[in-house]
Formats: structure tokens, C-alpha cells, sequence
């Protein structure tokens, strides 16, 4: 899983540090030495009688069960997961479960605190953690098979007690919490039949939920300490911009702003006595930047140099019955965290305290010690909530900033991205290109595929039993930063990738749902996910004209196929109507959990694929807001609808698996929809939907009826449209574009029109049929039996 | 210095006039429930409500809300009480929950104004409010279950 990560992230290629250049944290050496606490979460009165036999569980008197959790929540529920299987093992009374974030100072000396990415935490964890559960419990017993003098075989725990088998005696964890802390501990503690799991596979509102909902819950931005400051950084307008000069009189003039001040290593920062002051007081800059640097870099430019860096592809081998080639591009895309990066640091002349909501706790400590020049003993990482992290809080850059800040000032100061810095300061999903050419023998079966990219990539692809892919990947240095962004690679090589597979179960005149799973090994996994999905789909029955159905599969530690259904109106305009997710995750922690995850994705998938994308002009972010970024809102929104597989396997991951098929099984969609291919992202930019962003053109809406529809020889073609016009015009293609009929059909005075037409000596397949009147136009798929 | 109604406590605020609610609520008052997420109107994040009306606090300044009762995600109620916290809960709406707080301040504006909002009201009214972790399908069926039914 760790290749999830480490496929995009650049090699670092400059020492000096740069707000969104730092490098990730992913597979830096840990330290194990902490010490310290949260002002906000104070230390535990620890109770001589609690019971603590790991970093992980702490067993009170009074029967509250505090569970240590050393991962980052950023959303997927990952508090929520952990301590649930701890306390089955623990046979723990869910009601007394208290979970808490790991401090370093908990962690013991071979134990650290690990990089919560790449959706592999409970895939590393579910053994260990099911160990310490267990272990814990098997004390409990010997505790109370103690207290009773009889054998442990003879004691039964069950919610947080325990019983005597054949017996009427009765203990509570919190009554054995003395005698069980003087207990030895049993090196291979027996673990529960999941047959007889209890709260693993139920379903579990996260943990933190309640305090989320009443406001209480804490993000690294409510964070508040004593006499802290907020600081914002000047933003260069373009990449490669430095400033010419600054007049910071007026900024200074600006009630609450302490200071306008060059720090070094970083750059120019404002410093006030509260957020508002702050931007007020950048706001009253007055700077002059140079822009020179990458004044001529524009989007255009960038896709120009990523469709042209590669000329040809490798010719196929002779013999090769038709060959079909096509290109794919995707944009830039942000991360756009709904909580925008921050970081709260107090550096004192020997210590210093860092409260962050981040996925590499360790990197931070270590990379802040070492820019202070302090061990790293002195530095304190406290981590808050994540208000969504999708890959950007695996970088420090933040982090050391807020550190480089504090240090400058001498205070302890909240250093934050207004959400305009914060589209401009990111390392980003890369735009790529795709080149995909694949050859296919005369009974339709793939012969080759050749998948070329641009600054893309082209692993993680569904287990097709073809002969491997040739593949290549190319890099182009662009200014823009990139990184991990959820999924990573596979947003983009699942999307060319499936939408190509599509493709060419067309050119084979196979349907695409049959065609993947004819090549996916019989009984594996992925496909009796793809089975399930086509089948809640209900994938044969006919779709009305103007929609339609497409699928797509992903198998990446855990197998995933999304079905998606679609309406395109006449005008372009694409509703994404319904979204089928299957998964085989293994077994099922926490099924409520993991179909939120599901449907996050989709969401994810949906508003990348349709509306955002992260463009430059004159070497800078247009992008500002959400407004401008594009993402999907609630009106938007299509039913999903989550499946869970029942699962044997070891639980695996889920965070990242739901996003990557379900962008393919949209356009593939589209395609049944509309026979026109999706080649470029996101759609809303693209030719289908084009025509709905243009205000000029008057459209007026063309009804169609297709009968019958599948066909054998004729077909009756009619319809309606609000037009002056005197007739349409109406053509058949098949699917590799040669036109069959075409013909003008006039229009009744109310605007009818109806043609029969006849094509006995075509071959049986897919037709497109497209009617067209004055700008107006409606394409329809026609099955000819 | 205004003072303000909140959550039915009189408070004074220490800021000058034009500075929006929310920073007022967030840096001078410590009430952190509001969240920033863009702060120019276009996501939601920071609603509150003046007088049962749903108000985005990234642009209210505080000098325009003086005599009006303000509601916060901390004042909706004293104990996860309220109908959308308990459906909230109980359908587990939050991922990452930053956004929570807005999105339930907005639907509370919705239930006074709509008490049965069908799934074209809710559309209509929450339409602005982003979720970047994409929670819409559960905040429209805690929405539904909130109105009882
Ligand atoms: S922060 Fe107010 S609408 Fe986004
Ligand atoms: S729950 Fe994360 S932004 Fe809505």
C-alpha cells in the first residue's frame, strides 16, 4: 500500500525549504522518544487501581474502558474502527468506551506513531490490535479465576465481566482492576471465533460524532492557548513570483495587526491579534511582484507540452484484426480540505509545542526538532481532528512554517491558509495524459494493449487475464507541486485505463459488463464483485433514450466495481441519476463506516470527474474558492447505493478503494447515454456539456422516440421540437462512424416529425442515431439484434 | 464595543464593528463551533442563526447583528437534544465533520421555515453548502428523519 503513496510523490530537489515543496514524511525513520501532554485532553488522573496492560487500554475502577488510538482522524473513521477491535477482543461494554489520541509520551520504547495514509491501517493493525485485546482479557480472567480460586477455564467475559461457567458469580472489569495489574502476561492469549464477534461487523457511529454535532469537537484551527497570535503568509501570485518591493505602512495601520515581517526561510507574514486583522492587514499591502519567472504558463500551455511529449506509440503486431486507439487527459485537482491547512506552534527558547492536525505526527517532531536544533525530546506534537486530509496532511510544509513563524516572533502563533492560499499552497494531483492503443483479434478478444502516460500512471488495473500491458511513463517538470491526493495514481490510470476496456469491448461489439468479467479469472473476487453490481443494476434491461448504464471495476487490496446510470439532455446537460458500489473489503469492521467511506468516494469521484479541476493562467491558480474549484452539492446528488460483500478475508482497505471506477463507469455511461466518448476531465468542460455553458445558443428541446428499440430490420423514428425551422435532419453511424442513413424528415405545422427506416444489411451491434435541428441535437444508441 | 445576544447569553466583543461574526465568535470569544472554510459566502461552513434565519457569520458584521438573538452550534441545544443532532447522530452523518456544524445550522433555518421539507426543499436549501467529504446522501435522510418522517 505504501506504493499508493510513494508512485507520485517527487524526489525532493532542493534543500531550501518552500511552503508546499516540502517533502511527504512516508517512509521516514520514526523516533520513538516522547514526553509531554494536550492542554486540551489533560492528563488522566491515573488511578492506582486502573488497569493498563498496553499503550492501547486503560481499564478504570469505575468500568470506563479508555482506548489509545495512534492514528489521525481525518473522517474515515478510523478511532472508531480501532477501538472497536480492541474492545471485542476485550469483550468490552461498548457504552464504557472512552477513545483518545495517542500522545507521544504514551507510546512505549519500540513503539511509535504511524503515518496514517494509504488506507492500510487496519490491513497493518487488525492482528495486533486483536492481540492486545485479547491479551487484556485473558489478565481479566486470571484475575477473577484468582479471586474465585477456581481454574480460568471455568470463568466466561462477556460486556466488560465475568462469569462463572456453572456458576452464579459475577465481576466486573472495573472490581478486577487491582488484582488484574499484578497478574503475568500470557504470551499467546486465545482470540475469539468470529463467529462469536460481538461488536466487529456492527454498525458503529463514529466515536467522535456527538461532539461534532454540538460543536465541541476540536480541529487544529480551534485550537487556543494563552496570548497566542494568527498569522497569514504573503502569497506569491504565481509560481516562481518575488517580491519587487513592499509598503507595509498601511497594513501596519490596521487595528490588531502586530507586525508585517520578512522570516526567514519562508518569507513575508503578517501577524495580528486575530484572524480578521490579519487578513485585513495583507489585504492593505501595497506590494509590487515580479512574475516574470512563468508569466507565458497558462493551462493551454501545459496541456500542449503533455499531449506532445510523446509522438508514437509501438506498432502492433501484424495480423492484429483492428486496432483502436485513444487519449485521455485529466486536470490538476487541489486537495481543498473542508478545513483549510493550519498549524499552531509555540517555540520557546528550549522547547517547543506544536498542536497539527497531520498524517505523519512523527515527521513533524522530528523535522520541527531539527530546524529549532533541538532534540527532539523537547519538541511536543499534539494532534487535534483533521478536517479532512485526502493526502494533504502528509506533508509538513505547514507545520514547519508555523514552527519558523513562532520561532521569529517569540509567541505562540496559529499560522492558517485562508481558503485562497490554500488552493494555491498544495502539492497536487498532477494533470496527465493518457495514450492508449490496444489490438483485438477477429473473434473480438484483446490481443495487446499499449498504455502510454504523460505525468500519469498506469498501475493498480482490475486483474484482466490478457497479456500484460506495455507500458510507459513520462515526466514533465511543471512549477505546480505534486503529491499524494486520495487514490493517488489510480484516479488517473483506472480512468483511461477502464474507459479504454470499454472502448474496446465496443470495437469487439461485446457488452462491456460481459466482456471484463469474460477475462477476469473465474471465482476471483473482483469478479463476483462485478457480477453482484451488475446484477443489482439489473444490468440488462433496456435503458430509455437519452440515458444510460456503465460500469467499471478496481481491485486494489480490496475489489470494487461501480455501476453508474446517467441522463444527458438534449442540451448536454449530464444528471448522474444512480451509483451502484460493490465491495469485497475482507471482513467488515464497521459496516456503517465503511459505506460512508463508499459514498464519500463516489462524491469524490463525481465532482472531479464532472466539475473540478485546478487551472493556471500567467503562471498562477485561477481557482479561489469552492465556487471556482467545483464540487458537487446536495441537488446534485445521485442515489448510491453501497453493497458490502460478506467478507472472510482479512479486513482491508477502504478509504481510498471506493474512488478510482467509479470516474470510468461514469463516462462509460455517458457513452451508452449519448455515443460519444469522454476523453478529457472534467466533462462539464467538454464537448457533451459544452453547449449547456453557452448562453448565446436558444435551444429548443428535441423529443425523440426510438420503436422498437432493440431492432431487427426497421424502426420508427418520431418526435417533436419547438422550433420555426421546416425539418431535422436525421443519421444513423455505427460505432466506428460511418454514416448508414441519413436523410431530412419535415416537420408537421405542431413541430412532428416521424420517418420509418430500414437497415436489413447491417450487421447486428450498436448504432448511433443523431437528430438534428438548427443547433439543436439528440443522440440515441439503437441495438440492432 | 457592540454587544450581542448569543445563544441567549448578553455579550460584550471586545472587536471593532465591521469585523464578521465569526471571527468575532472564533478569536475574540473563543467559540469555536463556527467554522471558517472559505469566508466569502460560498460554502456554508460558518452558518449560524439571527432571529431563526440562517446567516453565513463569515460576512455578518458584528455591528449589524446588535439587538438580534443569535443562535450557535453550541446554543442549538444543551445536550445533543435537538431533533437534527439526534438524527445526526443517529445516522452518523460526520466524516471528517468540519462542515457539520454549518450544515446543521442551515437545516435547522430550513425546519423552522419548512417543518416537512420534502427532497426539493431540501435541494433548494442546502444547495451552498459544500462537504467536501461528501455526506449529502446521509444529511438528506437525518434531514427527513429530524422532520419525523
Ligand atoms: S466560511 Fe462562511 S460561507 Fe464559507
Ligand atoms: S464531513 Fe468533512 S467536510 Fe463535511
Amino acid at each position: 500500500m505504501k506504493k499508493l503513496i510513494k508512485d507520485i510523490v517527487p524526489a525532493p530537489t532542493r534543500r531550501s525549504f518552500m511552503l508546499g515543496m516540502m517533502v511527504t514524511g512516508v517512509g521516514v525513520v520514526m523516533s520513538s522518544a516522547y514526553s509531554q501532554v494536550t492542554p486540551f485532553e489533560p492528563v488522566d488522573s491515573l488511578s492506582n487501581h486502573s488497569f493498563s496492560p498496553s499503550t492501547e487500554i486503560k481499564i478504570d475502577p469505575d468500568g470506563t474502558i479508555t482506548l489509545t488510538i495512534a492514528k489521525s482522524e481525518m473522517g474515515q473513521g478510523i478511532r472508531t474502527s480501532f477501538a472497536m477491535i480492541l474492545a471485542e477482543e476485550l469483550d468490552a461494554d461498548w457504552t464504557k468506551v472512552i477513545v483518545r489520541h495517542a500522545r507521544p509520551d504514551d507510546m512505549k520504547a519500540n513503539e511509535h506513531i504511524d503515518t496514517t495514509g494509504g488506507s492500510n491501517s487496519i490491513l497493518l493493525k487488525y492482528d495486533h490490535l486483536r492481540k492486545v485485546g485479547a491479551t487484556a482479557r485473558a489478565i481479566l480472567i486470571a484475575a477473577a479465576a484468582q479471586q474465585w480460586n477456581i481454574s480460568p477455564e471455568n470463568c466466561v467475559s462477556k460486556n466488560s465481566s465475568i462469569s462463572e461457567i456453572n456458576g452464579t458469580r459475577t465481576v466486573s472489569y472495573g472490581e478486577l482492576t487491582e488484582l488484574a495489574s499484578i497478574q503475568g502476561i500470557p504470551s499467546n492469549p486465545p482470540l475469539k471465533s468470529s463467529t462469536d464477534f460481538s461488536i466487529i461487523g456492527t454498525r458503529k457511529a463514529h466515536i467522535d460524532t456527538a461532539d461534532i454535532v454540538s460543536g465541541k469537537a476540536i480541529y487544529g484551527l480551534d485550537v487556543r492557548v494563552p496570548n497566542m497570535k494568527y498569522a497569514l503568509y504573503i502569497n506569491p501570485p504565481a509560481f516562481g513570483a518575488f517580491i519587487v518591493s513592499i509598503d507595509t505602512s498601511q497594513a501596519l495601520k490596521v487595528a490588531g495587526v502586530l507586525k508585517v515581517e520578512f522570516v526567514p526561510d519562508l518569507g513575508y507574514v503578517v501577524l495580528a491579534e486575530n484572524t480578521y486583522s490579519a487578513i485585513k492587514g495583507r489585504e492593505a499591502l501595497i506590494i509590487q511582484w515580479n512574475t516574470d519567472k512563468h508569466a507565458t504558463l497558462d493551462s493551454a500551455e501545459i496541456s500542449r507540452q503533455l499531449q506532445t511529449k510523446i509522438s508514437t506509440l509501438p506498432t502492433l503486431p501484424d495480423g492484429t484484426f483492428s486496432t483502436i486507439e485513444a487519449q485521455y487527459e485529466l486536470p490538476y485537482l487541489a486537495h481543498a480540505t473542508m478545513e483549510p491547512m493550519n498549524c499552531l506552534a509555540d517555540v520557546r527558547d528550549n522547547r517547543a509545542e506544536i498542536w497539527c492536525g497531520t498524517q505523519v505526527v512523527d515527521y513533524v517532531r522530528s523535522e520541527s526538532a531539527k530546524r529549532l536544533g533541538m532534540p527532539i525530546e523537547s519538541v511536543i506534537v499534539n494532534v487535534p481532528l483533521l478536517g479532512g486530509g485526502f493526502g494533504r496532511r502528509l506533508y509538513i510544509d505547514i507545520a514547519i512554517a508555523a514552527v519558523l513563524i513562532s520561532k521569529a516572533f517569540k509567541m505562540p502563533v496559529l499560522f492558517m491558509l485562508t481558503r485562497y492560499d490554500d488552493f494555491r499552497i498544495d502539492y497536487y494531483r498532477p494533470a496527465s495524459y493518457h495514450l492508449c492503443k490496444g489490438g483485438l483479434d477477429a473473434s473480438g478478444n484483446i490481443t495487446d494493449i499499449i498504455h502510454y502516460t504523460v505525468n500519469g500512471d498506469n498501475s493498480g488495473m482490475p486483474p484482466y487475464q490478457i497479456s500484460p500491458p506495455t507500458t510507459s511513463n513520462e515526466l514533465i517538470n511543471f512549477p505546480l507541486p505534486v503529491g499524494a491526493w486520495r487514490s493517488v495514481g489510480h484516479t488517473s490510470s483506472i480512468f483511461a485505463y477502464e474507459c479504454f476496456i470499454d472502448e474496446l469491448a465496443f470495437a469487439a461489439k461485446k457488452d462491456p459488463f460481459e466482456f471484463r468479467r469474460a477475462m477476469l479469472p473465474v471465482d476471483s473476487r473482483l469478479r463476483i464483485v462485478l457480477e453482484k453490481a451488475a446484477e443489482l443494476a439489473n444490468w440488462n434491461s433496456p435503458m430509455p433514450a437519452g440515458r444510460g448504464r456503465g460500469i467499471a471495476c478496481y481491485s486494489w487490496s480490496s475489489d470494487v466495481a461501480h455501476v453508474v446510470e446517467v441522463t444527458v439532455s438534449s442540451k448536454g446537460q449530464i444528471k448522474v441519476d444512480r451509483v451502484i458500489a460493490v465491495i469485497d473489503c475482507g471482513i467488515v469492521i464497521n459496516p456503517m463506516g465503511v459505506e460512508a467511506q463508499m459514498q464519500g468516494a463516489v462524491v469524490d469521484a463525481l465532482s472531479t470527474a464532472l466539475k473540478s479541476e485546478i487551472t493556471i493562467d500567467k503562471g498562477g491558480i485561477v481557482q479561489q474558492t469552492f465556487a471556482d474549484f467545483g464540487w458537487l452539492t446536495i441537488n446534485e446528488m445521485p442515489k448510491i447505493e453501497v453493497h458490502i460483500m460478506p467478507g472472510t478475508r482479512q479486513p482491508l482497505g477502504v478509504g481510498e478503494m471506493g474512488f478510482p471506477s467509479v470516474t470510468p463507469a461514469l463516462c462509460n455511461a455517458i457513452f451508452q447515454a449519448t455515443g460519444k466518448r469522454v476523453r478529457k476531465l472534467p466533462i462539464q468542460k467538454t464537448e457533451i456539456s459544452s453547449v449547456e455553458s453557452n448562453p448565446q445558443t436558444d435551444f429548443n428541446d428535441l423529443n425523440i422516440n426510438v420503436f422498437p428499440n432493440p431492432i431487427t430490420t426497421f424502426c420508427t423514428i418520431s418526435g417533436s421540437v419547438q422550433t420555426p425551422l421546416t425539418e431535422v435532419s436525421i443519421s444513423i453511424e455505427n460505432i466506428l462512424g460511418s454514416t448508414i442513413v441519413k436523410l431530412n424528415s419535415p416537420l408537421s405545422d405542431t413541430g412532428q416529425f416521424e420517418e420509418i427506416i430500414e437497415f436489413p444489411l447491417s450487421p447486428a451491434g450498436v448504432y448511433f442515431l443523431t437528430v438534428t435541428c438548427g443547433e439543436s441535437r439528440s443522440v440515441h444508441s439503437i441495438i440492432k439484434t | 464595543m457592540p454587544t450581542l445576544m448569543i445563544n441567549g447569553q448578553s455579550r460584550e466583543v471586545n472587536a471593532p464593528p465591521e469585523m464578521p461574526l465569526l471571527w468575532a465568535l472564533r478569536d475574540i470569544l473563543n467559540m469555536t463551533g463556527s467554522k471558517y472554510g472559505c469566508g466569502v459566502g460560498v460554502c456554508g461552513a460558518c452558518s449560524v442563526l439571527v432571529d431563526n434565519q440562517a446567516v453565513r457569520s463569515c460576512l455578518a458584521p458584528i455591528s449589524t447583528l446588535v439587538g438580534k438573538n443569535i443562535t450557535t452550534i453550541e446554543g442549538l441545544s444543551t445536550d445533543n437534544s435537538h431533533p437534527l443532532q439526534k438524527a445526526w447522530i443517529e445516522l452518523d452523518v460526520p466524516q471528517c465533520g468540519y462542515c457539520q456544524a454549518g450544515q446543521i445550522m442551515n437545516a435547522a433555518a430550513l425546519l423552522i421555515s419548512i417543518p416537512k421539507p420534502t427532497d426539493e426543499d431540501i435541494d433548494n436549501w442546502m444547495h451552498d453548502d459544500v462537504c467536501r467529504c461528501g455526506t449529502y446522501q446521509r444529511i438528506r435522510a437525518a434531514i427527513h428523519q429530524a422532520a419525523g418522517g
